[in-house]
């Protein structure tokens, strides 16, 4: 009686997968900033624009109508967006995140810090900086939230996906940088996979008694 | 008038008209005869399907037919980004065609699997392929079809996300019940359709008797799709 439809295969694995390298790599771009360790921050905030841009894209390419993708930037703003679906408030936290990592990038990048004047002023900078790592964390919660509000498919019907998420989201920024060779972020690459196989575990193991 | 479906399973005989009819009556592919997809339910892209269980002691065979349960507590409705699910006064579950966008966030909702949305592969192999000759006329629809839809905003599209409908095309809006296409064809009358708010109505009657129950009263979705079966 209950049959399982096949959408939301490979492409939209990548797609996340994009998002939680980005989420913690914008993070890791704030405290680095704060270091100045400029070079650092700019590689983290550049990965916060482009990551989350081609997330958007692969999600746009699922679509059965690829010219409303359009709709996917900032869908709070469509008249007819329904706020009860996590989507809406995802793709516009994913958006808002492209757009504060650039305002936070842009004046760390040589050329293009005699146009990004804002960058001289280290209040904006700071600001632009704790915003851009909120919705980082957002949007590491996001991938989780989306897949987890609904009973469709019971396995990711659990408060443990989101949770399952951010420790990814932790593990894959932090493993960014660690690829870069930092190795202060070697402890949270530990931890975030760490506490993320426990939660699946522990989710997996609920899952197979049917709690 | 609140529309409810009852399905008795002691009397469906698994001929399958029911799935023809709503493939006539909205113009759907029909991807689910296709060899490659034989023995696949799970591939089964229709408006409504049939499956059957076996059973040993005493040996038998039921075939439990399907569609969307228009549920009360809608989840492909909270889910939907461009709000084009919505539910109509008479609380039937539809989709706007034209908002929608096919993202697919509804069919991972549905607990039910009640929908579906047109693969653009699937879509090409049902054109170059068609099972019938007698249906290549019909290729331009993407493979078997046996007349033109009834043209209606809910019909198949391949741009969107498709679902049963109750054929709410027929309805005229004037407090009537209305008959979908598959229950019209049910030569069994397993398929049957009435109106929760008639207290004169047999149908609704083996709702509020309790001889008809709902599918998965576990998952508290509610709907208006209700078995009589063991």
């Amino acid at each position: 009686m209950i049959v399982r439809n096949q959408v939301w295969g490979l492409p939209v694995a990548v797609e996340m997968t994009l998002l939680a390298v980005a989420s913690f790599a914008v993070v890791w771009a704030y405290i680095f900033w704060r270091r100045r360790d400029v070079k650092a921050a700019a590689v983290g905030g550049a990965l916060g624009v482009v990551l989350p841009a081609a997330a958007l894209g692969i999600l746009a390419s699922e679509l059965l109508k690829p010219p409303t993708a359009g709709i996917l930037v900032l869908p709070l703003l469509n008249p007819h967006a329904n706020l009860s679906s996590w989507m809406v408030w995802g793709a516009s936290g994913i958006s808002l995140l492209i757009l504060l990592s650039l305002l936070f990038t842009a004046p760390l990048i040589k050329p293009l810090d005699k146009i990004a004047v804002w960058g001289r002023d280290r209040r904006v900078m700071n600001a632009l900086g704790l915003l851009m790592s909120a919705f980082g964390v957002f949007v590491a919660l996001y991938t989780g939230l989306v897949l987890s509000y609904e009973r469709g498919i019971p396995f990711w019907h659990s408060a443990a996906v989101p949770l399952l998420a951010l420790f990814m989201g932790v593990a894959a920024g932090s493993g960014l940088y660690g690829l870069l060779g930092r190795v202060e972020t070697g402890k949270w690459i530990a931890l975030g996979s760490g506490l993320a196989a426990l939660t699946y575990l522990v989710h997996l193991h609920l899952s197979l008694t049917g709690r | 008038m609140k529309p409810v479906f009852v399905i008795d399973i002691n009397k469906c005989v698994g001929c399958r008209a029911c799935v023809a009819a709503c493939v006539v009556e909205h113009g759907q592919v029909f991807t689910a005869a296709k060899p490659a997809n034989r023995g696949k339910p799970q591939t089964v892209k229709l408006r409504t399907w049939v499956e059957w269980r076996e059973y040993e002691d005493p040996p038998a065979r039921r075939f439990v037919s399907s569609l969307c349960y228009h549920c009360e507590d809608t989840p492909c409705l909270r889910v939907c980004p461009t709000g084009s699910t919505y539910k109509t006064p008479e609380g039937v579950v539809l989709v706007d065609k034209d908002l929608c966008i096919g993202c697919g966030y509804c069919i991972i909702a549905c607990p039910y699997g009640s929908r579906y949305r047109p693969e653009p592969h699937e879509w090409r192999e049902a054109e170059e392929k068609p099972l019938v000759k007698e249906a290549e006329a019909g290729t331009a629809y993407g493979g078997v079809l046996f007349k033109p839809p009834v043209s209606n905003k809910w019909a198949f599209r391949v741009d969107a996300v498709d679902k049963c409908t109750f054929c709410y095309h027929r309805y005229k809006g004037d407090g009537k019940l209305w008959s979908p296409a598959c229950v019209e064809v049910c030569p069994t009358a397993s398929r049957l359709f009435g109106d929760l708010d008639d207290p004169n109505d047999p149908v609704a009657e083996l709702v509020r008797r309790g001889v008809a129950k709902l599918a998965r009263p576990d998952l508290k979705t509610g709907g208006r799709v209700y078995y009589v079966g063991p």
